[in-house]
């Protein structure tokens, strides 16, 4: 069997019976025909069997090919609409009945730019809207710009149950909120009795059970601040007020927090801004206990706040644990947490620096992290100065945080 | 004599905290579960009303807006408690005299009460 194996292959003919050029040419011919029907039918099998709706367009961004899914779920055949700009077929109006003059599909054309699972809002033959994920990239050939492919997929489904999710996280925040308010009233109430008849260790006690109750009315005012940022509901009310100020307010109170560090507060310069008082207030609270529950063996938290031309830097700097440069970027992400050296957790739903980030950029200002593991971790806020401030529209708060 | 305060709600347990801590601090307290209010406010001509925004039967904004709408009520001052912290703008708007957000500090509660019945006494 090993010296078969070894052998080289037979040749099928005999040099005598060597093969004209013509059945060698029919032959490569014959073969070639079966690759291009196999990858035809292969390639047909993909694009008749994807669920997504998949088009080609050419260089003027007309349709020279659509799937079935794309005719089921748009409702038009190619020969309907391979006379105009796919765009405007599809795309011809935004979701709030503003003309729209461009979209994923045109910028993918005429900027010669990838774009990946972008949401949109699509309309049927019907004249119907669908909420669609999209991703448009463009061909070359040579150099030369020649078309496009599109990819979209229908997410009314999704849309639908992120809605429901959202609905059940508001009314969910809304109902616990209730027992909370009126177990806040109860403590307070057998406070104030326990207080005039001197007990000293009730009103202690009860003086914890209020500081729990806080932290627990905390954990849902985030939630439904999630829920607001989700659905573009998160209200601001602009006002002009010293930063200054606030930061020393917040920091009073946020000393009453800790017996093991001391706040130490570094002020300097003109800080007038334009923005919401309440929110930027959360955001100082929010950067000053993380930075309380992430150094549990350091004694200092240093708040700075420093004012240039046209906006004023505000830093909450800790010695505590730090964070990992890898984590670095996704501290502003939801359901973010760090832990420990020992991997020891901390509590919390890991929503408070999501939320803060979304507050700063809705303000205008920037927020990022400076952290080495081990030494500590600064965190960066920048608001305008009120000569400079404008607040975002929801729909422009998109930029990426620095950090 | 005892100043008269209308707590209305619908959840029995606020209703039955605040109205222990007003009477504690020597309010006479009447209190109404949703819709009752506005019957509540017309008979009794309490001198102030803590009204709930989001009460299940009728909007406490809805009640808010009649009563100040009435004449023999339009004077009595509301003070609107949601536990939205965005319904102050709300509250104004249907013509409240104050607000709070829901959970308060009572010491926060009963300076707004104060406040409300010096203004107008």
């Amino acid at each position: 069997m090993a010296q078969t194996l070894s052998q080289p292959p037979m040749p099928k003919r005999r040099a005598s019976e060597a093969p004209s050029i013509d059945t060698m040419l029919e032959e490569y011919l014959s073969k070639l025909e079966q690759k291009v029907l196999t990858q035809t039918m292969q390639l047909q099998a993909i694009t008749d069997n994807a669920s997504s709706c998949l088009f080609l367009i050419d260089d003027l961004g007309r349709a020279t090919f659509m799937n079935p899914s794309a005719q089921r779920i748009t409702g038009y055949a190619l020969e309907e609409i391979h006379d105009q700009p796919l765009h405007r077929v599809l795309h011809p109006k935004h979701a709030d009945g503003e003309p729209a003059d461009r979209c994923w599909i045109s910028l993918a054309l005429e900027k010669f730019r990838l774009v990946r699972d972008r949401e949109d809002v699509f309309y049927r033959k019907d004249g119907t809207a669908f909420p669609a994920s999209c991703s448009v990239a463009p061909l070359e050939r040579e150099g030369h710009p020649w078309g496009a492919v599109l990819e979209f997929q229908d997410i009314t489904q999704r849309k639908e149950l992120e809605r429901q999710k959202d609905d059940f996280i508001g009314v969910a925040s809304h109902e616990l909120k209730t027992p909370v308010t009126s177990m806040k009233t109860y403590t307070q109430v057998l406070q104030r009795q326990f207080q005039q008849r001197g007990d000293i260790k009730a009103v202690e006690s009860l003086t914890k059970i209020n500081a729990q109750i806080e932290r627990l009315s905390a954990l849902i005012s985030d939630l439904l601040d999630v829920t607001r940022i989700q659905t573009g509901n998160l209200s601001f009310q602009t006002e002009e007020f010293s930063l200054v100020t606030l930061i020393e307010e917040i920091t009073e109170t946020m000393q009453l927090t800790t017996d093991r560090h001391h706040l130490e507060v570094d002020l300097s310069g003109q800080s007038s801004v334009r923005a919401d008082r309440d929110r930027t207030g959360q955001v100082l609270i929010n950067l000053i206990s993380n930075a309380i529950k992430y150094s549990p063996h350091s004694d200092r938290i240093i708040i700075r706040a420093q004012s240039g031309a046209s906006e004023v830097m505000v830093s909450v700097q800790d010695f505590g644990i730090g964070i990992p440069a890898e984590k670095q970027d996704q501290v502003f992400e939801r359901f973010s947490r760090i832990s420990g050296p020992r991997m020891e957790t901390f509590p919390g739903l890991g929503l408070g620096l999501y939320i803060s980030a979304q507050i700063i950029r809705r303000l205008g200002g920037r927020i990022w992290v400076d952290s080495a593991e081990g030494q500590g971790s600064t965190f960066y806020f920048t608001l305008p100065l009120a000569t400079t401030a404008t607040v975002k529209r929801p729909a422009d708060a998109t930029g990426k945080e620095e950090g | 004599m005892a100043k008269t305060i209308l707590v209305a709600d619908d959840d029995p347990a606020i209703l039955d905290a605040i109205g222990m801590l007003l009477e504690m601090e020597g309010y006479a307290v009447i209190t109404a579960v949703d819709g009752e209010a506005v019957e509540q406010a017309k008979s009794a001509l309490p001198d102030l009303i803590l009204l709930d925004i989001w009460m299940s039967g009728q909007d406490g904004r809805d009640i808010c807006h009649h009563l100040k709408n009435l004449d023999h009520t339009k004077n009595i001052p509301v003070i609107l408690i949601s536990a939205n912290r965005d319904a102050e703008k709300i509250a104004l708007q249907c013509g409240a005299d104050g607000f709070l957000a829901k959970p308060f500090d009572i010491d926060d509660l009963l300076q707004r009460v104060q406040e409300q019945l010096v203004v107008r006494h």
